[in-house]
């Protein structure tokens, strides 16, 4: 009897997705990212503050649309994927003398001092040679090449953003029916500077500019018709945030506050603007 | 509809004409009405299409019902055209027995209840636009379902979607006649850019009291923008 005069919300059973507007932009020296907060299931919405926006290494971040669980799924297997890129920090306090761990004692190469602390530091055991004098850069790229790969290797410089979206585009991919998620992953690097790259369905393309989820089709008029190439940083966050204003203004599963990520060469910084820092637009 | 796996899904009901396991019509499209001081400025893409065959691609959406009223139509390209022929006929019949033109009020008007009326069978979204020396300019919407509401931009079709977030962000109150046709010619190109349905040439309609100005912009002098 209780059933019929009050049957289960359909929320409950439904699939939690991201029903969404991501939006990632270049600009002259970096990228910036911007993403709504509120996840619905069915029609119920059951987080309005959530940050779609999800760090991938220091410099790339990736923007989540679709299927919530498939979304981070993916994000957190290429986070891990990528700490490889990441210095480790273990001591070997039994040692008193730095060594190098060389495949063959023809090997003859000498480190600089600080050079040796620093591979101290990072994990590398080294061994007591004799070294004859060589550039530091020639020992670590002997390390690369001889190590063999049982002995986990670490990479010094950051990851480029095209092999962060190459490792997503690869999941995405490969499970391509089962999963059902969108990413649009976005960073700096050295190599090419701010870059952007859209993964739908496992294809893999860099743009100047990506926008994803389903708020994004009725923004489609507005980012064709307003986006410039060069722009500044700081019209470049406007334009974001006026993307993702009129976005939630007309989706009915975008909304809450707008969260976001400028990436350049010093850095990531966050921001969150709350739903009444939020422009204003014409409204009939 | 769950059959239509082909389609995105953010489709209207009303894009899709006939749909089964074989085949799916649509009559889609992009329409636009704006209101200025003085008169109101509509425009509309010019595509046909049944499935992926383009049966016109200079069709002419903009449909006059008296004078200076006319009608863009969008769903069902049968229904609409029957709608529109009997909304004509009783307007003229009423105007004639009033001996002065019709308001814009009365069209649209006319048009939800025969939609509403119908509603179950119809598929038709319509934007009524012109201009009376009661009001000036008006814009109805008369979307699927019968609703009516007096708006002072709307549009309306398949490509409409993608261009609310242009229309939001550039509309103005009190704009001048030029500025309305150069908003309106961007933002049709605009959708007609990012719609599969959409496209062609984009054809424009200024009504005010000196009468009914018609233009057509060609596919090559369409507004140019950096990303398209």
């Amino acid at each position: 009897m209780s059933e019929e005069l009050f049957p289960e919300p359909e929320w409950l059973s439904e699939e939690v997705k991201t029903g969404t507007t991501i939006i990632a932009v270049t600009f002259d020296g970096g990228v910036v990212l911007g993403s709504d907060s509120r996840v619905s299931a069915g029609e119920a919405v059951v987080n309005r503050v959530m940050n779609k926006l999800s760090p991938l290494h220091d410099k790339i971040y990736c923007a989540l649309s679709g299927s919530a669980a498939d979304a981070q799924t993916i994000a957190e297997i290429v986070n891990y994927q990528l700490d490889v890129h990441r210095p480790r920090t273990q001591y070997h306090r039994t040692f008193n003398k730095d060594v190098i761990l060389l495949t063959s004692p023809d090997d003859n190469v000498v480190v600089k001092q600080k050079k040796k602390q620093h591979l101290h530091e990072i994990g590398h055991i080294l061994n007591a040679f004799e070294f004859d004098k060589a550039w530091d850069r020639t020992v670590l790229r002997k390390i690369k090449e001889k190590v063999p790969h049982d002995l986990s290797i670490e990479v010094e410089d950051d990851p480029l953003v095209c092999s962060a979206a190459t490792l997503v585009k690869n999941i995405s991919y490969k499970y391509k029916e089962e999963l059902s998620a969108h990413l649009i992953v976005a960073g700096w690097d050295k190599k090419k500077g701010g870059q952007v790259y859209a993964t739908l369905s496992g294809l893999l393309t860099s743009q100047p500019f990506a926008i994803g989820g389903s708020g994004s089709f009725y923004i489609n008029g507005f980012v064709d018709a307003e986006y410039r190439k060069n722009m500044t940083k700081r019209e470049c966050q406007e334009f974001v945030v006026n993307a993702l204003t009129l976005a939630m203004g007309r989706d009915g599963s975008s909304g809450g506050v707008a969260y976001v990520v400028t990436i350049d060469k010093d850095g990531a910084e966050e921001k969150c603007v709350l739903g009444n820092e939020l422009p204003k637009f014409f409204d009939q | 509809l769950a059959k239509c796996t082909f389609f995105i899904s953010h489709l209207t009901f009303s894009d899709i004409l006939y749909c089964d396991e074989n085949v799916c019509v649509c009559v889609q499209t992009t329409i636009m009405a704006v209101e200025f001081d003085g008169g109101v400025v509509m425009g509309a893409d010019s595509r046909t299409t049944t499935g992926a065959y383009i049966a016109n691609r200079v069709t002419d959406k903009l449909t006059p019902i008296h004078e200076r009223i006319f009608c863009c139509r969008s769903g069902s390209a049968a229904d609409t055209q029957a709608i529109a022929d009997a909304v004509t006929y009783q307007l003229g019949f009423h105007s004639i027995e009033l001996d002065e033109a019709p308001l814009v009020q009365t069209a649209a008007s006319l048009f939800r209840d025969m939609c509403y009326r119908y509603r179950e069978e119809l598929m038709a979204g319509i934007i009524v636009a012109g201009w009376d020396r009661r009001r000036g300019g008006q814009v109805y919407t008369v979307p699927v379902g019968g609703m009516m509401t007096r708006q002072p931009v709307s549009v309306g079709g398949s490509g409409s979607s993608y261009i609310y977030g242009f229309v939001d962000s550039n509309y103005k109150p009190a704009m001048s006649k030029e500025e309305c046709l150069k908003f309106t010619a961007e933002a049709l190109t605009l959708a007609m850019e990012r719609d599969g349905s959409s496209g062609g040439v984009v054809r424009l309609a200024v009504i005010s009291e000196q009468g009914v100005e018609r233009q057509v912009i060609l596919g090559n002098q369409l507004p140019k923008f950096s990303t398209v």
